[in-house]
Formats: structure tokens, C-alpha cells, sequence
């Protein structure tokens, strides 16, 4: 590494090598111990910025906050059931009961999210629903064997062709 | 699976609906959420907000993720840079003049000590606050969240040589702010 680029990755990186690029860490290094004087004083001088810049912490989160976000996530229950409750009535509707299994799911999402206590009663509700529903089909009549096969239905959709990581 | 991945199992843990694992990703990328949004925006309030509709997306997306396409992590800063410019671009069509938001930070009493490093804080977050987007952003994903430049240019959308010198900017403008401010005994 020359003093040159030493210089250029310390005004970027700051003086901490754990923030450099990994392929010229060694480099800096060894420049760092047998190089010029020069080269720490500037690395100092660059410390003194990084300790500045830590001063500005974020406080950490607090359980009520963490509470809320992982009340809002739907459970494999409340989806199952969700699903149960659109899809069992006839395997020949499974298109239009898959889309409408889909909204339900977003409906409850969206309750969970803006009314958490809400959210969790009408969950409830649902799951009581759709366990009636499912108790009758497994009296009632031989319903498809993956009636009860509540990983397969959740993971009915993962072929969406969405490229959600540009999101 | 994609092993390169550090999150690729809990987020299928996730995607399957177990109530631990949805707690367990919550509490692993909460706070550096919080941290990414609240230093962009300089408001806690809205910090949790992003937050908050950052993690409505990962439940809805969990189920759906394909390995291998992108890292989990990169994606949800992508999906909190976005939460963040959006609300950056409203607050400017709504309010132009009201950039000088005083950042996240109550003004509780505090012992001395407490106090001085609070008002530390605060003179970083309102120089961050000042620096033009990109600026803050490179430096908030380079210095704060620890991103490689690799992760951070390309998050950006930019080449790494870009990077640095939006980087090597934000430290000198940041630099001569914080150098030249006078300590103010008001700032509390």
C-alpha cells in the first residue's frame, strides 16, 4: 500500500482498520509500523473524529416497541387457520381461495400492525372459526389428506414471482 | 439455503410462522434499524415508525424469500433506506424551511456527565442532520451500520470509488462543523 491510498482510505474509513476494505487491511498495517511518523499522527488525528462521530448513540429499543413488532407478525396458527378456513370448502376453488386466503392474511396483518389488541382478539376469533371448520372436515367427510398439512398451505405461494429485494 | 447468509435460517423460521423465531428476528435487527433510521432521519419517533413498516414487509415477505438473490441484511436496509427517503422527500414538499429539526434526543435532567455526552451526541447528530443526503447516507451505512464498501456502494447504488469520496466529503464537512462549534451550555 503507498502512504498515497493509506491516506485516501483513512479520510473515508476513519482510523479503525476493522472499517477498511478487508483486501488492504494487511497492507495498511504493515505500512502503519514501518512506515512514516507521519502516517500516525494522521491515524490520531482520524481517531479523534471516529470517537466524536460515537458520541451520537441510539438508544436502544425498549420491550414495549419490540412487543408491538412481533405482536403484528401473523402466527403459523392465525395463517393456517386463515388458510383452513378459505380453502377447505372445495380443493376445486383452490386459485380464488388461495388470493382470498392471501387477503384475509394481509387483512390481519394490517389489524395487527395499526390495532395490536384488536389484532389479537379477532386472531382469536378466527382460529376458533377455522377450528370448527376443521374439526367438521375431519368428522364429517375424507377431505383432501392435506387437510391438516398446515406447512404445505403455508408455503402454497412461495412460487410469487415478485423481485422483492429491489423493494 | 444460502450459506453465505447469516440470516437465511431464521428468516425460513420466520417464514414458517414460529412465534421464536419472530421475536428472535425483532430483537436482532431492531436496534440496527432503529439506528440506520434514526441517524438518517434525526427523529426517534419516526425512527420506530420505519421501523415498524420495515418488519410489517419482512413477515409478508418472509414465506416468499429465495436464497441466494440477495443478502436478508442488505435487503432490509434497502427496504429502510426507502422508508427513509420517502419520508425525507415529504418532509421537504411539506415543509422546505423546517430542516433544522432538533434530532432525537430528550432533554430530560441529567447528572453532569450524563449530560455532557448527551450534548456530545447531539452536536454529531445536528452536523449528520446537515450533511447533503448521499453524504449522510454513505457515512450513516459505512461508520454506523458497518457495512463494507462493497455493501454500502452498492446499496447506493454506486461504485465503491463513489463511495469513498462521498465518504472522505462527510468526514471533512463533519470535521470542520464539529471543530468549529462552540460548545453552548444551551444544548441541553
Amino acid at each position: 500500500m503507498t502512504p498515497e491510498r493509506f491516506h485516501a482510505l483513512l479520510d473515508a474509513c476513519g482510523a479503525d482498520l476493522r472499517r477498511w476494505p478487508d483486501a488492504e487491511r494487511d497492507g495498511a498495517r504493515e505500512l502503519l509500523a514501518n512506515g512514516p511518523g507521519a502516517l500516525r499522527a494522521a491515524c490520531a488525528e482520524a481517531a479523534l473524529l471516529d470517537r466524536t462521530l460515537d458520541a451520537h448513540e441510539v438508544v436502544a429499543p425498549d420491550s414495549t416497541l419490540i412487543e408491538r413488532i412481533a405482536g403484528a407478525a401473523p402466527s403459523a396458527a392465525s395463517d393456517a387457520a386463515s388458510d383452513a378456513a378459505t380453502i377447505e370448502p372445495s380443493a376445486g376453488a383452490l386459485p380464488s381461495a388461495v388470493s382470498s386466503a392471501r387477503r384475509a392474511r394481509s387483512w390481519w396483518r394490517g389489524a395487527g400492525f395499526f390495532w395490536p389488541r384488536a389484532g389479537w382478539a379477532l386472531t382469536g376469533l378466527a382460529g376458533a372459526i377455522a377450528g370448527a371448520l376443521v374439526v367438521s372436515v375431519a368428522l364429517g367427510d375424507a377431505g383432501p389428506a392435506a387437510a391438516t398439512d398446515w406447512q404445505k398451505r403455508a408455503t402454497a405461494f412461495t412460487d410469487r414471482g415478485a423481485d422483492w429485494s429491489e423493494e | 439455503m444460502n450459506d453465505d447468509d447469516p440470516d437465511a435460517e431464521l428468516l425460513a423460521r420466520v417464514g414458517r410462522g414460529e412465534p421464536r423465531a419472530v421475536r428472535e428476528m425483532v430483537e436482532r435487527k431492531l436496534g440496527r434499524l432503529l439506528s440506520l433510521a434514526e441517524r438518517m432521519l434525526g427523529r426517534r419517533v419516526e425512527a420506530e415508525e420505519v421501523a415498524q413498516e420495515v418488519f410489517v414487509r419482512v413477515w409478508k415477505q418472509a414465506p416468499h424469500w429465495q436464497s441466494g438473490r440477495a443478502r436478508f441484511d442488505t435487503w432490509l436496509h434497502r427496504v429502510a433506506l426507502n422508508l427513509c427517503y420517502d419520508r425525507l422527500r415529504r418532509r421537504r414538499e411539506e415543509a422546505p424551511d423546517d430542516d433544522a429539526d432538533e434530532p432525537a434526543a430528550d432533554r430530560a435532567e441529567a447528572p453532569d456527565e450524563l449530560l455532557e455526552v448527551k450534548q456530545r451526541g447531539r452536536r454529531v447528530a445536528r452536523a449528520l442532520a446537515d450533511l447533503p443526503q448521499r453524504q449522510r447516507e454513505a457515512l450513516v451505512l459505512q461508520y454506523y451500520q458497518e457495512l463494507s464498501n462493497g455493501e454500502a456502494a452498492e446499496l447506493m447504488g454506486i461504485g465503491i470509488e463513489a463511495l469513498e469520496s462521498l465518504l472522505v466529503r462527510a468526514r471533512r464537512s463533519l470535521r470542520a462543523r464539529l471543530a468549529g462549534e462552540p460548545r453552548r451550555n444551551d444544548d441541553a
